[in-house]
């Protein structure tokens, strides 16, 4: 393949989603180095009060 | 449905009147999180962590699900509603599905946690409820919802059965307000595949195990599904899995909370409601008795959605 022809078909791959641009993946690094809450999403609704918990 | 729970000494109230006027109690709340000055550039956000305490530099687009809140407390005639029929209150609801509009991003995806976030469950659960919300008040949208219902269709949670009904709902209530059938087939795919992993896991994954909870929230987002597509066989496999579901709840509305997935231990009760379960009694006398988690112990963020799930109960 041409230099010019990769070129292009990492530009449509881009444009298709298939390979994201730098700045998605710098945004998905940063996300998961610092917002606590993309790690652990399972307990969210969980520990409000019910009675049991004052036995 | 009598539900033999007497909430008033005069008379005998049915379950779901006696979980609709728990929901009524929490609108003042949910008035008070609202921006309900027109002239204000916030007008409409419920967020007020954003719009007023400035403690967040971005709104939650779950907040605006009190949209549905406000609607459904708006059009519940009863004689301890006092919002029922009261104009302002309506004003209030389109106000939070107009705010929710602005909020989406270009791709149709909204945000909860952090800019950017393209999540999956805050985009599914506040189209659900401002996309009813609409149909609820008979309003048109004022933005272009195929975005959003084209994010929906093309993304999922696999993990997640509850927001992946949620988005099934959503999409579904989409089809009909934008009159397209594709993303009524896109809701038909999206219900299909819950079913077949239900079925072959028996239960509905939440992260990789079954949660009481989380399974009653898939439950009633099937339910709005079923009712806006017209789906009969999700319809009896919702009635079906009401069935299975009711048998964990006990007589004073609880359940076992150890063995979840998730640590729930609310229960949405609208699909008890719909398929005219009688475990829809055990929960209102729960929530009479003080011995279940129900909307006013949660946090704002938690008691909108759950607010909502105790008035569907009385319709529409």
């Amino acid at each position: 393949m041409t230099p010019i022809r990769l070129v292009l078909f990492r530009l449509f791959l881009i444009f298709w989603g298939w390979i994201p641009p730098v700045g998605v993946w710098l945004h998905k690094i940063l996300v998961s180095l610092f917002v606590k809450r993309s790690r652990s999403p399972y307990g969210a609704s969980s520990r409000f009060y019910t009675p049991e918990d004052l036995t | 449905m009598k539900g033999g729970v007497k909430a008033d000494k005069d008379r005998e109230m049915d379950a779901a009147e006696v979980l609709a006027l728990e929901a009524i109690r929490q609108v003042p709340r949910a008035i008070g999180l609202a921006d309900r000055d027109p002239a204000g550039r916030t007008y409409g956000c419920a967020d007020r962590y954003f719009w007023h305490y400035k403690f967040h530099d971005f709104p939650n687009a779950r907040f605006q699900e009190t949209s549905e809140l406000f609607a459904r407390a708006f059009l519940f005639r009863h004689p301890s509603n006092p919002f029922a029929g009261k104009e302002h209150v309506r004003d209030w609801a389109i106000a939070a599905v107009r705010f929710w509009e602005r909020m989406a991003r270009s791709d149709g995806s909204f945000d909860e946690a952090y800019p950017y976030e393209r999540s999956f469950c805050a985009t599914a659960f506040s189209a659900m409820h401002a996309v009813k919300t609409l149909l609820l008040l008979s309003e048109k949208p004022s933005s272009n919802l195929r975005t959003v219902g084209q994010w929906l269709a093309f993304h999922d949670s696999p993990d997640t059965a509850n927001q992946r009904s949620a988005s099934a709902a959503a999409l579904a209530l989409i089809g009909v307000i934008e009159g397209s059938d594709m993303f009524g087939r896109s809701a038909g795919r999206r219900a299909a595949a819950l079913w077949e992993e239900q079925t072959r896991l028996g239960y509905f994954n939440e992260y990789g195990g079954k949660d009481i909870g989380y399974t009653s929230i898939t439950l009633s987002a099937l339910a709005v599904y079923a009712a806006a597509s017209g789906d009969a066989e999700s319809a009896a496999r919702i009635k079906s899995a009401v069935t299975e579901l009711s048998t964990s709840i006990r007589p004073d509305g609880r359940y076992d909370y150890g063995d979840q997935s998730r640590a729930t231990r609310f229960l949405y009760p609208f699909a008890l409601a719909r398929a005219g379960d009688a475990a829809l009694s055990n929960v209102a006398r729960g929530v009479t008795e003080d011995s279940i988690l129900k909307p006013s112990w949660m946090d704002d963020r938690y008691m909108i959605p759950f607010a909502v799930d105790y008035l569907r109960c009385v319709g529409p």
